[in-house]
């Protein structure tokens, strides 16, 4: 299963996108932004690849800042 | 222990704002410093303080309300961040000198400053605002409500003013945030500063600024962020950008119950409360023979009186009340020479009596027969 991390520019839009994929009961899981990404806050959200342009838009619509997304390779969470 | 600084700093707290201070401290993490339980609890805390902040001033983003450690910080922020050589600043002629310190600094860096006179009372000359906007006019810099004559200036319409000129209004609600409504959209607020001790019932060492979105301003304190960590330099997205080094977060979760305090009982009630307050203490100092500072309407102030009696120094009786009857008041110059100056009371210096939302009537009535013993001593 495909899956991809969703970067936020701060923490504060992280926990926002947090609060509000609860709320709507979407699966996802807040993780570490790997070091060699380089990128955001440092605190990402996983979601599978499937429905991510679904989350993107709406975290759009909701003006959560998104920096970027990441695809997920096997394993990177652990490097 | 009869409190009565409450301009000074709120006493006592809502419960809840011990217990969250408490709390905190006792959980550990930093915000923003990993995704360990502990950091994102403490993360969690400043968003939902951010939050509660925005909610209660009206802010649409949240992400746009940066904490610092008071209110000062907050106009050294604000004024530091925005003007360059060659801008132009009005002020008026109540501005404390958290306001006035850095305009005078910043008069040797290039930045031209002018008072916009004020009468005895405080009432703001707009039409000598509206004069002396220039081309080069950057921003009108404000007191919601004067802290020695305590009283409440036309923020909204100098905000209207402030729009049609191009110019940018930042607004200093040390003594107004969290006892008068404030809505940045609505009063064409672009900066807002405000403390967390006083009025919002939050622990000393709490405040904030909010920034319009779109502003630009050059950081104070340049750090680690917990975010973009591979970068050497200051990230640029809000809040990130003015909030390097650890916040206080035991401070910040008091505030943050604070504020919900203030939302739970309403600020109408909080209001309605503190005039009825002012009501008594106004007439009652009146009754005393007190020149009183500022107007004598109590719906055109905030809820603190500054006062002189004839044939005593405000110091004197500032003294009797705390070492005979165990009464705190403040007398001086509130760090306000300016508003001092207008009040015409620069060399006297005066009385100031700050009741809060915790007092009943009857605890101002006894105050006010307190002042009536030291009175009858001469």
């Amino acid at each position: 299963m495909s899956e991809v991390l969703v970067i936020f520019p701060s923490i504060h839009h992280a926990l926002a996108a947090e609060e509000l994929l609860q709320s709507l009961e979407y699966e996802f899981v807040l993780m570490p932004v790997p070091p060699h990404v380089a990128e955001g806050c440092g605190l990402g959200i996983k979601i599978r690849e499937q429905i991510s342009s679904e989350i993107i838009t709406i975290l759009c619509q909701k003006a959560i800042q998104v920096e970027k997304t990441h695809p997920l390779a096997k394993g990177e969470e652990r490097k | 222990m009869r409190y009565f600084d409450n301009a000074a700093t709120s006493w006592p707290k809502p419960e809840e704002v011990y217990e969250a201070v408490n709390r905190t401290l006792r959980q550990g993490g930093n915000a923003g410093r990993g995704v360990n339980a502990a950091a994102l609890g403490a993360s969690r805390t400043l968003y939902s303080a951010r939050r509660s902040i925005a909610s209660l001033f009206g802010i649409p983003d949240a992400q746009q309300v940066v904490f610092t450690q008071n209110v000062t910080e907050a106009l050294n922020l604000a004024l530091y961040g925005l003007l360059s050589p060659g801008d132009h600043v009005l002020a008026s002629s109540l501005e404390h000198n958290a306001v006035m310190r850095p305009l005078e600094d910043l008069k040797g860096r290039g930045v031209a400053y002018d008072l916009i006179p004020c009468s005895m009372r405080g009432e703001l000359d707009l039409q000598s605002l509206i004069r002396n906007i220039k081309p080069e006019t950057r921003l009108i810099c404000l007191t919601h409500a004067s802290n020695v004559l305590g009283n409440i200036l036309p923020i909204q319409e100098v905000g209207r003013i402030a729009r049609e000129h191009g110019v940018f209004l930042l607004v200093d609600a040390a003594q107004t945030a969290g006892l008068i409504p404030i809505d940045v959209q609505r009063m064409g607020i672009d900066l807002l500063a405000f403390t967390g001790h006083k009025g919002l019932f939050g622990p000393q060492g709490t405040g904030g600024l909010f920034v319009r979105e779109g502003i630009r301003l050059r950081p104070l304190i340049h750090g680690g962020t917990g975010s973009h960590s591979a970068l050497l330099q200051q990230p640029e997205n809000m809040p990130d950008i003015f909030e390097s080094g650890t916040r206080n977060l035991p401070g910040i979760a008091g505030l943050d119950a604070g504020v919900r305090f203030i939302t739970h009982q309403g600020l109408e009630r909080i209001r309605e409360h503190e005039l009825r307050l002012m009501a008594i203490l106004l007439e009652g100092l009146l009754d005393l023979g007190a020149e009183v500072l500022g107007p004598l309407k109590p719906e055109e102030r905030v809820g603190l009186v500054a006062c002189n009696f004839t044939g005593w120094e405000a110091g004197e009786i500032c003294i009797l009340l705390d070492r005979e009857y165990q009464t705190i008041t403040r007398a001086g110059l509130h760090c306000a020479p300016l508003a001092h100056r207008t009040a015409g009371t620069i060399n006297s210096g005066a009385l100031r009596i700050s009741p809060g939302f915790f007092h009943t009537p009857d605890q101002v009535e006894e105050l006010l027969k307190i002042l009536g013993q030291i009175m009858s001593r001469r």
